[in-house]
């Protein structure tokens, strides 16, 4: 039963993470003029908004494509939690020393405010910390009744 | 196929999701011609604030900003965004 708990649960966090990845990547990829927009006005990454614009997406993808894929679900979690840091990391620092923040135009999660989407994106590290919590959990459990050489 | 349904199931939700988002009125982004309100004095030339929605001024080239046209920041009043790699600066002498 406990075998089965933690690797469902790490399943499901993977699949939250595959839901929020290509559906910002989506958003992005279908509106890349205006995500550039935004990019180009952080004073932070505003030199690389091109490259940023277009290489977030396609890694957005690329880490919820290995989500999916059982195996490569550790590292891709691993991945996740530090995409997450990266953009907490970087709503951290416009909401505390930018003082007109772009603004947000488009998708679901645009309509929030910049503090609330901080929040949104502190419970996603905290969600894929824990999901690499699970993953390892139930690999090591899984090992361990291999170890055993008792029929589970 | 069981173990990746969970995974699959959110991938089509997610394009699903982002099929049916409408997308927001692009015309804010869309480049608008700034008359600059300092003319001819260029040491404010990079603030959007010292900038006007206007119309064409007529300005071609010269020695000092005149306006810009540039895609403008949707705001109210709006502004031009002057690092957008679109814009064209307008001068005069």
């Amino acid at each position: 039963m406990r075998k089965i708990s933690y690797s469902w649960l790490a399943q499901l966090i993977a699949s939250i993470f595959v839901l929020v990845f290509v559906y910002a990547a989506a958003s992005k990829l279908t509106a890349s003029d205006r995500f550039v927009h935004v990019l180009s006005e952080s004073p932070l990454v505003k030199d690389y908004a091109v490259i940023i614009a277009w290489s977030i997406p396609i890694i957005e993808i690329l880490v919820s494509f290995f989500l999916i894929i059982p195996a490569a679900r550790l590292g891709a979690l691993l991945a996740s939690a530090a995409l997450m840091v990266v953009f907490t990391s970087y709503l951290a620092y416009m909401v505390a020393f930018v003082p007109k923040l772009p603004c947000s135009c488009g998708g679901i999660l645009n309509h929030l405010s910049w503090p609330a989407h901080l929040a949104f994106n502190t419970l996603l590290t905290a969600l894929a910390l824990l999901g690499i919590k699970f993953e390892k959990s139930a690999k090591s459990f899984i090992a361990i009744d291999r170890n055993s050489r008792i029929p589970v | 196929m069981k173990k990746y349904f969970l995974g699959l199931t959110a991938v089509v939700l997610a394009l699903g999701l982002s099929a049916f988002t409408p997308r927001p009125n692009s015309t804010a982004f869309t480049n608008k011609y700034f008359k600059y309100l300092d003319y001819p004095n260029d040491i404010n030339k990079d603030n959007p604030n010292r900038y006007q929605l206007w119309t064409d001024l007529g300005c071609v080239a010269g020695a000092h900003r005149c306006a810009v046209i540039a895609p403008s920041d949707g705001g109210s009043p709006e502004r031009p965004i002057l690092t957008d790699p679109s814009v064209v600066v307008k001068s005069k002498n």
